[in-house]
């Protein structure tokens, strides 16, 4: 008797669920999430603001296009710190209605979170980091919309020589990033003809740099290559001028910000940087429109494309690919040709894009960054 | 021969960084038998204070000076001192030592957050001014800027006028008195409370040039340099003998020494500055607990 009312109750609730199952998947409001990391506090909040914008105003739009779900965006701050990092992204692969997440720009940050997103299985791609290292390692999960810092130090590192410039000094921080800017600024610049005559690293943080350009003064270069990021740029600029080391600096976009300037003072005057900028085109353009409309505070930088795009790739994949088998929408991304506002993206084996992306020289003049 | 001559300036200027943080910690140890680990953040406010008075000094009084906003700064760090004294560190001075130590390290994050909060975008790094500008010397590739002769000079005059301060007059005196013995020095009608007071006023005003200096000579001020600033100020107390004056500057000249050695000679050095400096304490603490010159701290423990 027991067993029979028991029977009947599974298999009621068996039917109830039967029943129910069909009704839910055909909802047109399903809600899953996208998340969002990036560093929104700390001295690289400027590229993670306007980042989160691209990624917020390209939300925005996929919900408002034709989608069989609608999208909830999650927004979690890196601080530029790899544990806090590394906590934004398992809440993000905690929450089974996470279905993709783009995020960071230091690359220290993206090494640290690349293979928890991996392990979790939740498609992440990567909008500012550019260590090579990053998309070098080959997860599958895993994929970058931006050339890698070797993108951007080739041009810079062939027309510094150009210009006639035969000897530099490095200087860089001890992260990987500051690593890897030494080592292919290095090659590259040999390769173009010149010659690194010194190089030295300080780990990011560090205040005092006299010692260390007291030692790099004495290899008496044309120039000085600085591998690190904002900050640390600054002071560096700063005490150069102080010690009398009256040569050029030179850089690629993490230093590439108006607090650069803010922090080194009149001693900016001469840091040139390289930086990539997405082509002009039609898709570009009406971002940037609709950027401004939405009046966010903060301006819009390359990194809100890169943002904007590694959205639209994400939802594109999950439009044609259904949003159940994450593994299948990792591969989708992977093998994606997607037409968006940096022009036509597509991904090397190992994630990496291969977007045609023009790098630009800046020069600091009369306190701002000027194209030269 | 020129970039010996640049080092030694360096060297120098750091020198008298650490040592005016290092005699602060030395003079509370010293006196109130306490080590006052917030010390640090409390030495770095003063560039956060300046340049929050000096911004609302401009709006107030067009044309007024940096001096004003120092001079402010300087008088203000010396008023939280007390403050902290009457209200924090005076409840552990008999506590146990763990005590008074694990609230100075809450002390330090609570100074810390508050600038995050208080200050307008306090997270993150803002510039600060060199307070003496221009080059003093500049001698082929040497260069000696007037801010590094300012320091040096100043850190002179701080160690003096303290000297002076503690063996020539009577609030000296009774200052030496407490430390040495407060139950006698009660007996004898000195108020130890006024001494504590004096004190930590003596101490925070000292760190307060310090972090002041600090800010200008790294051209940046951040909320989170009081935790490097404490540590080395604290690590060249040690060296020298904690409630040792002569022993705190001794201690700073031979940590800036060091600093400067490993970053000079050895290729990416900076990584390992702190190692270098905190193998110096473990080795000092291990061979010659009382520091170099700490005579008097035997006695007393």
């Amino acid at each position: 008797m027991s067993i029979n009312r028991r029977l009947l109750i599974l298999s009621s609730i068996a039917l109830a669920a039967l029943l129910a199952g069909p009704n839910a998947a055909m909802a047109q409001d399903k809600t899953v999430k996208i998340g969002f990391i990036g560093p929104l506090s700390g001295g690289n909040a400027h590229h993670g603001l306007a980042a989160r914008n691209g990624f917020r105003l390209a939300v925005e739009h996929a919900n408002a296009s034709d989608l069989p779900f609608k999208i909830e965006p999650v927004i979690l701050d890196d601080a530029s710190d790899p544990p806090t990092g590394v906590n934004a992204a398992l809440k993000l692969v905690n929450d089974r209605d996470v279905i993709g997440a783009i995020g960071h720009w230091n690359s220290p940050v993206a090494l640290a979170t690349t293979p928890v997103f991996n392990r979790s299985r939740v498609p992440f791609i990567i909008w500012g980091a550019i260590s090579p290292r990053v998309t070098a390692q080959n997860l599958p999960f895993v994929t970058r919309v931006t050339p890698t810092l070797i993108a951007e130090n080739a041009p810079l590192a062939e027309t510094i020589a150009n210009k006639g410039v035969k000897n530099l000094v490095i200087l860089s921080d001890t992260s990987d990033y500051g690593k890897q800017n030494t080592l292919s600024f290095t090659e590259l610049f040999e390769k173009a003809g010149g010659k690194i005559v010194a190089a030295d690293a300080a780990p990011v943080g560090t205040t005092d740099f006299r010692a260390i350009l007291t030692k790099l003064k004495a290899a008496n270069a044309e120039g000085l290559y600085f591998g690190g990021v904002i900050t640390e740029a600054g002071v560096v600029r700063k005490q150069m001028k102080e010690l009398g080391m009256d040569v050029p600096m030179y850089g690629i976009s993490g230093i590439y910000d108006p607090k650069f300037i803010e922090i080194a003072g009149d001693a900016a005057e001469g840091t040139i940087v390289g930086v990539r900028q997405a082509q002009d085109n039609p898709k570009a353009d009406a971002m940037t429109k609709a950027y401004e409309a939405k009046k966010y505070p903060e301006p819009h930088s390359h990194y809100t494309m890169f943002a904007y795009d590694a959205v639209g790739i994400l939802v594109d994949a999950m439009k044609k690919h259904g949003i159940d088998d994450k593994a299948a929408l990792a591969k989708a991304i992977r093998d994606i040709k997607y037409d968006g506002v940096l022009g036509e993206t597509t991904f090397d084996p190992t994630g990496q894009t291969q977007v045609s992306v023009a790098i630009m020289l800046f020069a600091v003049k009369d306190g701002k960054w000027v194209k030269m | 021969m020129e970039q010996i001559a640049q080092q030694i300036i360096n060297w120098l200027a750091l020198s008298s960084i650490y040592a005016l943080l290092a005699i602060g910690f030395s003079l509370l140890f010293g006196v109130i038998n306490v080590i006052q680990f917030s010390h640090g953040d409390v030495a770095l406010t003063a560039p956060f204070i300046a340049m929050a008075v000096f911004a609302s000094l401009g709006a107030l009084l067009p044309g007024a000076d940096l001096v004003v906003a120092l001079i402010v700064a300087i008088f203000v760090v010396g008023v939280l001192g007390i403050v902290l004294e009457r209200f924090l560190i005076r409840r552990f001075r008999t506590a146990p030592p763990m005590m008074a130590l694990v609230a100075t390290v809450a002390l330090g994050i609570v100074l810390r957050e508050l600038i995050r909060i208080l200050y307008p975008d306090g997270s993150n790094p803002h510039p600060f001014p060199q307070l003496v500008p221009g080059s003093a010397l500049s001698f082929g590739d040497v260069s000696l800027s007037w801010l590094v002769v300012a320091m040096m000079a100043v850190t002179g005059l701080l160690v003096a006028v303290l000297t002076w301060f503690l063996y020539r007059t009577g609030l000296g005196l009774r200052i030496r008195a407490v430390s040495q013995d407060i139950e006698m020095a009660r007996m004898l009608a000195i108020n130890p409370n006024l001494v504590f007071r004096v004190t930590f006023f003596v101490a925070s005003v000292t760190g307060a040039v310090a972090g002041l200096f600090y800010a200008s000579y790294v051209g940046l001020m951040r909320f989170d340099l009081g935790i490097i600033a404490g540590l080395l100020g604290f690590s060249a107390a040690v060296i020298g003998g904690l409630g040792n004056m002569a022993g705190a500057i001794i201690g700073s000249v031979v940590l800036a020494a060091l600093d400067t050695l490993v970053q000079a000679v050895f290729p990416d050095g900076a990584a390992y500055r702190l190692v270098v400096a905190f193998v110096l304490v473990v080795l000092v603490l291990v061979f010659r607990p009382a520091g170099l010159l700490g005579r008097t701290v035997v006695e007393k423990v």
